[in-house]
């Protein structure tokens, strides 16, 4: 099956430095909870992410796509230091992400409404502490009297070391404890009076990079239900994914077992997902396995993707 | 990366038989440093950090001014919110807030900051 996929991520509120390039764990098809909910995203177990301030994402031109809006940061925070951020376990606030999302086919459209957030973080003390150094050196920089003598050159270099070490996907010695939860309505012949609830569900991602380790390990939890008859589809997964990131590849493999709590039956997946960034705006995903269904469970995907755009959008 | 600089001046009235404190704060988790000294005098009292910094008696301090350079670096991905705060023991007001905003990701703000003390 060939998916030929254009993903974008078009982010207001905050740009991208204008050299930044764009990285493999920023070329991920959307991870609204509303995607992950109604099974459009790609893959069961998905990463823990940086929040956005503001930001949308794009399945594709025609599909639809969501939008996302970490409310913390839309107002000023006079005493958030840069040590209570860095050293805050608990960033439930300043993490906690609202986002809407559509989905259309030719017969109804899939409306959903989710959250998530950060419940638990914990950075290694050896990153924790390599954190407020770069900061002191970045502040070392700055203590500067007549603003024109600057070494505006060396600031940006240790800004975007210090962003770096922000990156939770690709960073190592971290553990962090994301709970997500999404909500999502059908409208039957693309028609609002038909709208209805359709399906709900809550679930928790546990990511653990062990430092100078080249594996990573996600572990999930989820519960979803049915929100109208037949309320027959109630499940329960856990799964977990090893995932291995190294220049343009990022390869990951995963495993969900789901139980269905009214027929008390299990089914499991079992899938090997690899993506290739061809450029920074074009790359490649493969991904093969078993799927949840008795039957017809072969998963085999081959496809690409590229970005629209990686520019900022001022509001 | 751009600096933007802004300049403020602003009055505080001190409360006799007092001691001067200042303190700044950056908020919005982004990261800055200050340099403090009296005008008419090239002597730096303190730069970096500011905390607690001990600026003299009241009684001494009135019509002196204070000046204070503060560089911010949006280093927050998350917003391009830049606050400052300044917090002045024995002086009224005793807190005084800037707030601006950068116009791209990792600029940095300057604020020349002048507190006459009455």
């Amino acid at each position: 099956m060939l998916l030929l996929a254009a993903s974008g991520h078009i982010f207001a509120q905050k740009a991208l430095p204008k050299k930044d390039s764009l990285k493999i764990s920023d070329m991920t098809l959307p991870t609204a909870p509303g995607f992950i909910l109604a099974d459009k995203a790609p893959a069961a177990i998905d990463k823990p992410v940086n929040p956005k301030a503001f930001g949308i994402s794009l399945i594709n031109l025609w599909q639809g796509g969501a939008v996302d809006v970490t409310p913390y940061w839309l107002t000023n925070k006079p005493r958030l230091t840069f040590e209570k951020y860095i050293n805050n376990r608990f960033p439930v606030l300043q993490t906690f992400n609202i986002s809407a999302a559509t989905f259309r086919t030719d017969t109804s459209t899939s409306l959903s409404a989710g959250f998530r957030t950060q419940v638990f973080k914990l950075y290694y003390r050896r990153n924790r502490e390599a954190m407020l150094k770069k900061k002191q050196e970045i502040a070392d920089l700055l203590a500067v009297e007549d603003p024109d003598k600057l070494d505006t050159a060396a600031i940006a270099q240790k800004n975007a070391e210090l962003r770096a070490m922000f990156d939770i996907q690709r960073n190592r010695g971290l553990v962090i404890v994301e709970l997500a939860g999404a909500i999502a309505g059908n409208a039957p012949n693309n028609t609002y009076r038909n709208m209805y609830a359709s399906r709900s569900g809550i679930w928790t991602n546990i990511r653990w990079a062990p430092d100078k380790f080249p594996l990573d390990f996600i572990a999930l939890g989820r519960y979803t239900w049915s929100n109208s008859k037949p309320k027959d589809s109630t499940l329960l997964d856990f799964g977990v994914s090893v995932n291995y990131q190294k220049g343009r590849f990022d390869l990951s493999a995963e495993y969900v077992n789901r139980h269905q709590l009214q027929k008390a039956v299990n089914y499991d997946r079992l899938a090997f997902v690899a993506n290739f960034m061809i450029s920074e705006s074009f790359y490649a995903v493969a991904a093969f396995g078993k799927n949840f269904d008795k039957k017809d469970n072969i998963m085999a995907i081959f496809g690409v993707k590229f970005a629209l755009s990686k520019e900022r959008v001022t509001l | 990366m751009a600096i933007r600089k802004r300049k403020e001046t602003t009055d505080l009235t001190v409360n006799p038989g007092s001691d001067v404190i200042l303190t700044i704060t950056i908020g919005n988790a982004q990261i800055g440093a200050s340099i403090v000294r009296f005008d008419k005098d090239e002597t730096v009292l303190a730069k970096g950090d500011i905390s607690n910094l001990h600026l003299g008696k009241a009684e001494e301090l009135a019509g002196k001014t204070l000046k204070v350079t503060t560089n911010i670096l949006d280093a927050n991905s998350l917003t391009n919110g830049i606050v400052a705060t300044y917090g002045f023991g024995s002086c009224i007001p005793a807190v005084v807030t800037f707030k601006d905003e950068v116009k791209t990701d990792g600029d940095i703000i300057s604020f020349i900051l002048d507190f006459n003390f009455r």
